[in-house]
């Protein structure tokens, strides 16, 4: 394929990789590192290197705060990403069929993905408002005892963050699965019409095996919503009301630098990265073992 | 070529403090969170008159009190501190000073004489080890109520001195289909709410042996039981867009009449003098049994340890403007806050104001606020307590959460 001999132009290569290397290495990989390190200290305004054994572990998991942002992530998780796949998968498939204005409605589709978290926090915290928001232009059409305080309310609030988010992000998952749908083979298609299997049918067996790729990769854009959750809590409730809508980013945060709790929040940064690889490499190891098999 | 990077940096790096050293005028950087529109007034006081003394002003606001302290940690940890940086009153600093990060101001203030022109507490809350590391800029009372007065004219009520007349009014707002309280629902404005209430109702012993002993057993007293029971029922009278909601936004909606009541520090005051209200005529603020008295908080400058002597120079002038009585007095009545220096001016305050500086300069009728004196992560736990009593659906009783807030207590 390559012009030049494989072994210049693998030089080359690792030539010009060789600056990012040292960045990550340096940056992410040492950050991680001195992270870890610190949680195990007894740090608290200023990292210092007093051990504290895994004190600052069993204080994290004795947290009220904590277990409620653990719990809130892993609900966010399993209420998020599939509603957010129904919904763009739906809407791709309907645009897939061909109709009339398909680029007007992709834009604004894709429009919220397009709108920064903070801004979403703030539209949807005005709209969920109990005074202020659609639940008062209900009461003013007429209808008196509409109410709708969801966001106020300890038991639903972490329910309206999930209905931001899922707003935010399926126009985006949308088009990638879109993409995804655009590749099927006509011929498929014809197949399927010959063969008269019903559309949910066709979708569900033959449609989404046959486009994984653009799955997984929603999947993947989705799970970093999940992790770094973040600024659309800030800006639509400040992981209230109490700390019903606190996500660990946010509590690492708080931690780190308002609270001057260095040590908790590294210990609370490094079981999220934890967190994050146990889910992560099965994973990888799946996907390389996939590979594997097709070669 | 890492190398070359290097020796690029300390190039560049060395040219730059040369160019600072080189430089005649005596430049300083100030790291605050005063960005609303009374406190930029109060803020330009503070430049001209350091100007006036042939400063130079380098301003750096950062909004919001967190992220303008972290910025200023990272800065002086990093080895490029800014001059003067603002910080609350209080245990916030004792980090940097155990790490010998910040300069010490004894010399300077037995030269200026602070001790006579400032209100001991203030001045004591700064002192470490026999040592001064804070310079005291405002001064606040935390636990006012603010009532819109034309509300209480229409229900025919009195401004509030007890909790009796208090939970009338509110009722009374109610039946008249107003919303009878407005309080903020950020978590730090309901722990400021609080310890309003704690030392409205448990009292002021009570309220001293929290603060000042972390007295546990206070916490499980009766008196402290009924000041719950009282921040349980107010909590029924706040209407539903209360939480997560600014103060400057609850404020507003005493302002502009739809709400009776709201609870907050002498910085409200602001918000009703800039919405072009007078106090008397449009609002009232009182204090709930005000013989328990009024909790203090305020703003301190911190001085990093001085990289050089144009740094020392910066920073000598910068204190020079700060405790100059005129300056402060000027400075505080733009702000909205207290002016904490004796021999200021107070003809010009506002009846408000007027009303928290008697308080503030009477030892018998004040006391610390809780940032004063626990370290952050004490005041976060309580805060955390609080704010998850406070919600509606938290799912915390009264007895557990001051099980919730003792444990906080006697944390760290």
């Amino acid at each position: 394929m390559f012009a030049r001999s494989p072994s210049s132009s693998r030089l080359q290569a690792a030539l010009t990789l060789f600056p990012v290397a040292c960045v990550v290495l340096s940056v992410y990989v040492g950050g991680v590192l001195w992270a870890a390190g610190l949680s195990l200290t007894r740090s608290s305004m200023l990292p210092n290197y007093r051990f504290a054994g895994f004190t600052q572990y069993i204080n994290l998991f004795t947290n009220a705060r904590w277990q409620m942002s653990l719990a809130n992530m892993a609900l966010f998780a399993v209420i998020f990403i599939p509603v957010t796949l129904l919904i763009a998968y739906t809407m791709a498939a309907m645009i897939n069929r061909g109709v009339r204005g398909e680029n007007a409605l992709r834009t604004i589709y894709l429009y919220p993905f397009a709108m920064s978290f903070i801004v979403t926090g703030l539209v949807w915290r005005w709209l969920l408002d109990p005074t202020f928001g659609v639940a008062d232009v209900a009461r003013k059409l007429g209808f008196e005892s509409a109410s709708f305080d969801w966001i106020v309310n300890a038991d639903m609030a972490i329910f309206t963050i999930i209905i931001a988010a899922v707003w935010h992000s399926a126009g985006l998952v949308m088009v990638v699965l879109l993409a995804g749908l655009r590749g099927v083979d006509d011929d498929l298609w014809k197949a399927i019409r010959i063969e008269g299997i019903p559309a949910w049918k066709a979708h569900l067996f033959i449609i989404i095996p046959s486009i994984g790729a653009s799955i997984a990769t929603a999947l993947v854009l989705m799970s970093l919503t999940v992790v770094r959750l973040f600024d659309v809590v800030v800006a639509m409730t400040g992981g209230g009301p109490g700390i019903a809508t606190d996500v660990p980013a946010k509590f690492i945060i708080d931690h780190m630098f308002e609270r001057q709790q260095v040590g908790l929040a590294s210990a609370a940064a490094t079981t999220l990265l934890l967190l994050v690889l146990v889910v992560a490499v099965p994973l990888l190891f799946l996907k390389n073992r996939r590979k594997g098999v097709a070669k | 070529m890492i190398s070359k990077l290097l020796f690029a940096a300390t190039t560049a790096t060395a040219l730059c403090f040369g160019a600072s050293t080189n430089a005649q005028e005596i430049k300083a950087e100030v790291i605050h969170q005063w960005t609303s529109a009374a406190e930029s007034a109060g803020v330009k006081v503070l430049a001209q008159k350091f100007t006036e003394l042939g400063g130079t002003w380098v301003d750096n606001a950062i909004s919001g009190g967190p992220n303008a302290r972290s910025t200023a940690v990272n800065r002086v940890v990093g080895g490029n501190p800014p001059a003067a940086m603002l910080f609350n009153t209080g245990a916030q600093f004792r980090e940097l000073q155990e790490n010998g990060l910040l300069r010490s101001l004894t010399e300077t203030a037995k030269a200026a004489d602070w001790e006579n022109k400032m209100p001991a507490a203030l001045l004591n809350s700064g002192v470490v080890d026999g040592d001064i590391w804070a310079l005291p800029i405002s001064g606040n009372g935390a636990n006012w109520f603010w009532f819109n007065k034309s509300i209480l004219d229409k229900i025919g009520v009195a401004k509030p001195k007890t909790w009796d007349e208090v939970f009338s009014a509110l009722d009374k707002a109610k039946a008249a289909g107003l919303t009878p309280f407005s309080p903020s629902g950020e978590p730090r404005w309901q722990r400021l709410m609080f310890n309003a209430v704690v030392l409205s109702v448990a009292g002021r012993e009570t309220y001293d042996a929290i603060i000042y002993k972390r007295d546990v057993s206070a916490v499980r007293g009766e008196k402290f039981k009924a000041a719950v029971k009282v921040f349980e029922k107010l909590k029924d009278y706040a209407d539903a867009g209360s939480p997560g909601r600014s103060w400057p936004d609850s404020t507003n909606l005493v302002i502009s009449g739809k709400a009776l009541m709201t609870q907050g520090g002498t910085w409200l005051n602001g918000a009703f003098a800039a919405a072009g209200k007078t106090a008397g005529a449009d609002y009232e603020c009182a204090i709930i049994n005000p013989d328990q008295g009024m909790v203090i908080s305020g703003d301190v400058f911190l001085f990093p340890e001085p990289t050089d002597d144009a740094a020392t120079k910066a920073q000598d002038l910068l204190m020079k403007a700060f405790a100059d009585v005129p300056t402060q007095t000027a400075f505080a009545v733009a702000n909205g806050t207290i002016p904490i220096l004796k021999g200021a001016d107070t003809s010009k305050l506002n009846p408000c104001i007027a009303e928290a500086s008697r308080f503030f300069n009477d030892a018998k009728l004040s006391t610390g606020s809780d940032q004063m004196l626990f370290t952050p992560a004490i005041v976060g736990a309580l805060e955390d307590a609080i704010t998850r009593f406070s919600s509606k659906g938290g799912g915390l009783t009264a007895e557990q959460f001051i099980e919730a807030y003792a444990n906080g207590l006697a944390a760290g």
